[in-house]
């Protein structure tokens, strides 16, 4: 099973509502070229995957004081302290 | 990884990436990027120790009370994700591992 991407189930591609698809699966693959995990994950509760997403990408990339490279070492330094490895 | 992976491609600088991520205090940045990261791992680590001179440390770091919010909410949403995917078991795409290399 080292295909594994969580422990709790993970939805199936036709379950998960075009919202859903549209908003975050399709952009984010035409960019990276993949779809994150943690959008095939996280949409288990696809209400909650759309409202942290909108919410993240804000925060990451919207209008700051801080560059978008200083928002993602604040992203590596926390992950590094919570011993995280996503 | 996947932080790691976005900020090589942000900076073109892989190693400032990995150094950050082995241990922040020793990585080459800014005064003012060193004080954004010792604010975020106290929100990580103790976040209950914070007081009102560790804001002013951002203010003479030269953050503005806005940046300070970003600063402390980009924080805190890197513990809640981070929290999800200790908790869950979550593994990022092994595509990140060559991203900005």
């Amino acid at each position: 099973m080292s295909d594994r991407i969580s422990w709790l189930r993970v939805p199936a591609d036709h379950e998960v509502p075009a919202e859903v698809r549209e908003e975050i699966w399709e952009p984010v693959r035409e960019k990276l070229g993949f779809v994150p995990n943690v959008a095939r994950i996280f949409a288990l509760r696809p209400r909650h995957l759309v409202g942290w997403w909108r919410y993240y990408d804000d925060l990451l990339r919207g209008e700051s004081g801080l560059s978008r490279a200083q928002r993602e070492m604040i992203a590596v330094a926390v992950s590094a302290a919570n011993d995280c490895h996503y | 990884m996947s932080h790691g992976a976005a900020l090589r491609l942000l900076t073109k600088d892989a190693a400032l990436a990995d150094q950050i991520a082995a241990d922040y205090t020793k990585a080459p940045i800014e005064r003012r990027e060193r004080a954004i990261l010792d604010f975020a791992v106290k929100v990580t680590r103790a976040s209950q120790e914070c007081t009102e001179a560790d804001v002013e440390a951002l203010r003479s770091a030269g953050w503005t009370d806005q940046d300070v919010m970003d600063i402390t909410e980009t924080a805190a949403m890197f513990n809640y994700t981070n929290r999800l995917a200790n908790a869950l078991g979550w593994v990022p795409n092994s595509e990140y591992e060559g991203l900005g290399r």
